[in-house]
């Protein structure tokens, strides 16, 4: 694991001259917050952003084309369900990256979930993630909306995880017990409980659910707070549509009215803090361009992330668009991915952490690469 | 004599129009391989101010944030912008040209 | 050597509860654990008897691999009708999940196991060896994760690591999860065909990689890439999906071949040859043959490699003694391997050996911590399995209680939910977290609803805990408190 020490003993005086703020060292606290939406299974891109103005399109995937997409620009189009989304791009707090994913063309659910989160282009060969490196050389608290501690924010020297117990007919006990608890363990697990009782002073106002948007609101309320956590990661779940995928209604879009969702109690809790967030959302591969037997998609390459939030400075769709004809496919199926992901993760860090770019892909990406894609986005 | 003077100075100045569409064609050809660097197609690299050249810079400058509201650029500004090409923005540019930024146009 | 008996038997079992009798010769009585045959039994009823398990919540590979595909078969029906409202269809859908589900009763073997079984040790043996062979839950793979520990893992706890590589390779749902349904040699005729018909089929390294990398040999060895890629060919043609083998079956038969078999067989070792990769591999320096026969050479190689001795061998240490187990530890349970081959009786035995002479404390897996707590204090915890008013025969999932499916889930150490391939951690650390101490709390407090035998004080006495710990029992004011106090205590967690 790179911890600061590490950092510091290699670069010095580096550190003071990229500019961002070193812990105890600097009155300026870093600001901006990172929230990871991580769409697990497979995102189906073409059906999120439909490329209305592309002729294969309606070629390759009539069945699975949206009625009504709202339409962005002559090339691009959103699903309808993505209302709360749709007004942030009209308010150039939200951008689309399209024919994007990490380099993984492997297709496989646990190796592109290795990859997305660990950032490393080998699957498992690292066991922290891109995020929580981040976290550690920026020396921030993050927040993991999930029992067990994802791969992405490993690595990262502050986190701690949110996730209420669905425990029948049990409480916590008293304050006092849980002092005496406290008070036979040694010091790290007695920190943990003593950070536990402390939580559990506030549970009072906190809501126990733990769908998606009720974590959400908890990521939200909780980054607001002066020393909150900078970081947030939450899952949503069941992406995999092999068959039955739906078009205007159906399985996908409703996930999509979840993610759409999802990003608006993010904004409502954020409040003035939306300000210096960017929320990015993260799928380990799109699906399949052609439909499949069963009216769903397969495993693909390319799909969308969808970004969000007040450090955005004008919204747009960023694609260098591969095209939708057979020859344009990946291996004659997938929509190819022209813009490498980790390099849309690199600019969201440097927006909300300040960090220096070169920095960030080769300390955190470990690969010197990755092409900056902060103008674009930020800029 | 006046014949021949006027013999000379004609092909003296075609020679001088013909160096001066010399220049014109480098500059643009010059901006035809920088674009070639970016997502931005210029075309062939033929040194001739085409449509698809011109749209090509003008969406490249102004992605990069370097056009003015309504300003475009012709063939008579291609001096200038190779200039710029290689100037200090030059790393901008390219960095810019990466990629495509397509705005929301909804209205 | 054993020292207090009560630690002993949570250090490598779930303890004695208080009906239990402590055996006097502790030596054979881990000698009888290892090798002796036992029943599962369980509790028809909360605070009943403890009973045979019954015969009709055991279900047989092959009636499993149909219901899965029943459940697959029917809820693509019912999601395709164009008259049902959306909900009708997610009523039917929960109908058919009632009507082919297992994976419930398998949840409630498996705690009657821990809680009630006299095979303590080997119900130890039977988790580690699961976690190691990493079956991911979820969906269509829980309708066989029952009959992975069960009958492949337990099932072969006394034979050969060689034997047991072989059946948990050649396993369906192993084959399902690390994705090698759908790997297909690029030389072979279905990759062919498919070319042909504008279709891409292809290898899928993931089993390969993992069988080198996590269950035997270890990157330690340093194979190379190409040693895993060719891995993958031998591999190639094994397995289909939990929930559509059966059908594949009779597709392979209909297409009048031959080799294919029976049935009965063929779920054990489902291969199809027209997926595989035909030609000659090398894999570590030796040369294999096209051919189903190949993947047997290939696993016997690998368990008999040194470095699967080494590496296994220091798994089993950290399990049972704790992350900061010694080379010379590990290096008892490593001859032994090498002596007997590998044979799991001779290492499980020396297993036991070291971890006795070991000082170390291991904190316990939550699931671990969580069925000692239940047998220990005696409390009637685990529902039974004879809910409502089902009779045995008609039992149906919907109507037993899923308290102890949730709880595992709810302690993040579940067998029967989706994780990844290198199992459940064995370090302190990623147990240590206000979300995990928050569960133990309430679980613990469940515990005590149901009328444990001990409280807290006596668990702390039998138990030799600290003077620090027991001041803390000894200052909570409630028994319920006491006893939440005492299991949530680092005496209690570690052992």
């Amino acid at each position: 694991m790179l911890t600061r020490r590490h950092f510091l003993s290699g670069t010095g005086a580096g550190l003071f001259l990229s500019g961002y703020p070193v812990h105890g060292f600097t009155k300026n606290a870093i600001e901006g917050r990172i929230v990871v939406v991580l769409l697990e299974g497979g995102m189906d891109g073409l059906l999120a952003v439909p490329p209305i103005g592309d002729d294969n399109l309606f070629k390759q995937r009539r069945a699975l084309v949206a009625s009504n997409p709202l339409k962005l620009n002559p090339l691009f189009g959103v699903h309808p369900n993505f209302e709360k989304f749709s007004s942030m791009l009209l308010n150039d707090e939200a951008s689309i990256i399209h024919a994007t994913s990490f380099p993984y063309v492997g297709r496989s659910h646990f190796e592109g979930q290795n990859v997305l989160q660990g950032g490393m282009l080998e699957p498992f060969s690292i066991k922290t993630g891109w995020l929580g490196r981040a976290m550690d050389i920026a020396n921030i608290a993050g927040k993991a909306m999930s029992l067990e501690t994802p791969l992405i924010i490993r690595g990262a020297n502050d986190f701690d995880n949110f996730y209420p117990a669905r425990i029948k007919h049990s409480r916590l006990p008293s304050f006092e017990t849980l002092r005496l608890i406290q008070s036979t363990h040694a010091s790290k697990t007695a920190k943990v409980i003593e950070k536990l009782t402390k939580n559990s002073m506030k549970m009072g106002g906190v809501s126990q659910a733990r769908d998606p948007l009720s974590l959400a609101a908890e990521a939200g309320r909780a980054m607001r707070e002066k020393d909150g956590p900078r970081v947030a990661v939450i899952k949503i779940p069941q992406f995999d549509d092999h068959s039955e995928i739906g078009t205007d209604t159906g399985h996908h879009p409703e996930l999509f009215t979840l993610v759409d969702r999802t990003f608006g109690k993010l904004k409502s809790e954020l409040k003035e803090e939306w300000n210096n967030t960017i929320v990015l959302t993260m799928t380990e591969f799109g699906r399949t361009v052609k439909e499949n037997g069963s009216a769903g998609t397969d495993h693909g390459y390319g799909s969308v992330g969808l970004l969000a939030g007040g450090l955005i400075n004008r919204s747009s769709v960023v694609a260098n668009w591969p095209g939708l004809s057979n020859k344009d496919l990946y291996e004659k199926r997938d929509l190819y991915a022209t813009i490498d992901y980790r390099s849309i993760c690199a600019a969201c860090l440097e927006a909300a952490f300040g960090l220096d770019h070169d920095l960030i892909s080769d300390r955190v990406f470990l690969d010197k690469s990755i092409p900056r894609t902060y103008g674009h986005i930020f800029g | 004599m006046a014949k021949f003077i006027n013999i000379i100075l004609i092909v003296f100045i075609n020679t001088f129009s013909f160096a001066s569409s010399l220049n014109a064609d480098t500059n643009i050809l010059c901006l035809q391989k920088f674009l070639k660097k970016t997502v931005f197609e210029p075309g062939s690299l033929d040194g001739v101010w085409g449509d698809k050249t011109e749209s090509s810079i003008n969406s490249l400058l102004d992605q990069a944030g370097m056009l003015k509201p309504n300003q475009k650029i012709s063939e008579l500004d291609s001096q200038a912008v190779c200039n710029l090409l290689h100037s200090s923005k030059s790393h901008k540019l390219l960095e810019s040209g990466k990629f495509k930024v397509f705005r929301i146009e909804i209205d | 050597m054993f020292g207090n008996k009560h630690k002993w038997a949570r250090k490598i079992g779930f303890g004695f509860g208080p009906n239990e009798l402590p055996p006097t010769d502790v030596e054979s009585w881990n000698n009888s654990q290892l090798t002796s045959n036992f029943k599962s039994v369980g509790v028809a009823k909360r605070s009943l008897d403890v009973g045979v398990w019954p015969e009709e919540y055991n279900f047989s590979f092959e009636d499993r691999l149909r219901r899965a595909g029943e459940y697959d078969q029917g809820k693509k029906e019912i999601e395709k009708s164009k008259k049902l409202t959306s909900v009708e269809k997610k009523k039917r859908v929960r109908t058919l999940r009632d009507q082919t589900d297992v994976a419930l009763f398998d949840v409630y073997k498996f705690w009657n196991s821990a809680i009630y079984g006299d095979d303590m040790v080997k119900q130890r043996l039977a988790h580690f060896w699961t976690n190691h062979f990493t079956i991911g839950g979820g969906g269509r793979r829980n309708y066989v994760i029952g009959d992975f520990i069960y009958r492949v893992i337990y099932g072969n706890l006394n034979s050969s690591f060689e034997q047991l590589l072989y059946k948990v390779t050649t396993h369906v749902g192993m084959l399902d999860y690390l994705d090698n349904a759908d790997s297909v040699g690029e030389r072979s005729e279905s990759a062919k065909w498919a070319r042909r018909n504008g279709k891409m089929q292809g290898l899928n390294d993931n089993l390969a990689r993992e069988l080198l990398e996590l269950h035997s040999v270890s990157p330690d060895r340093m194979y190379t890439e190409d040693d895993i890629r060719n891995s993958a060919k031998i591999l190639a043609g094994w397995g289909a999906n939990t929930d559509s083998v059966i059908r594949k079956f009779y597709r392979e038969q209909r297409r009048d071949n031959p080799a294919i078999g029976s049935l009965e067989k063929f779920i054990y070792e489902p291969y199809f040859k027209d997926r595989a990769e035909p030609g000659r591999k090398i894999v570590l320096d030796k040369k294999f043959h096209s051919g189903k026969k190949s993947l047997r050479q290939l696993t016997t190689m690998l368990a008999n490699d040194d470095f699967t001795a080494r590496h296994l061998s220091k798994k089993l240490a950290i399990h049972f003694i704790g992350e900061s187990v010694s080379e010379s530890e590990v290096d008892f349970i490593y001859n032994v391997w090498k002596d007997s081959k590998g044979n799991l009786d001779e290492v499980h035995k020396e297993v036991l050996n070291v971890t006795a002479r070991s000082k170390e404390r291991k904190f316990l897996w939550p699931s671990t911590w969580m069925f000692q707590a239940i047998r220990f204090s005696g409390s009637s915890f685990l529902p039974g399995f004879k809910g409502g008013n089902a009779s045995f025969a008609k039992a149906v999932p919907s109507k037993l209680n899923y308290e102890p499916k949730k709880i595992l889930e709810e302690l993040g150490n579940s067998f029967w939910e989706s994780r990844q391939p290198d199992g459940y951690s064995e370090k302190k650390d990623d147990w240590v977290s206000t979300e995990h101490f928050d569960r133990r709390i309430k679980v613990a407090s469940r515990i005590y609803s149901f009328q444990p035998d001990r409280q807290g004080e006596e668990i702390a006495t039998l138990l030799d805990f600290s003077d620090n710990t027991k001041m803390a029992i000894d200052k909570t004011s409630s028994m319920r408190d006491k006893f939440i106090v005492a299991l949530c205590s680092p005496d209690f967690m570690e052992v």
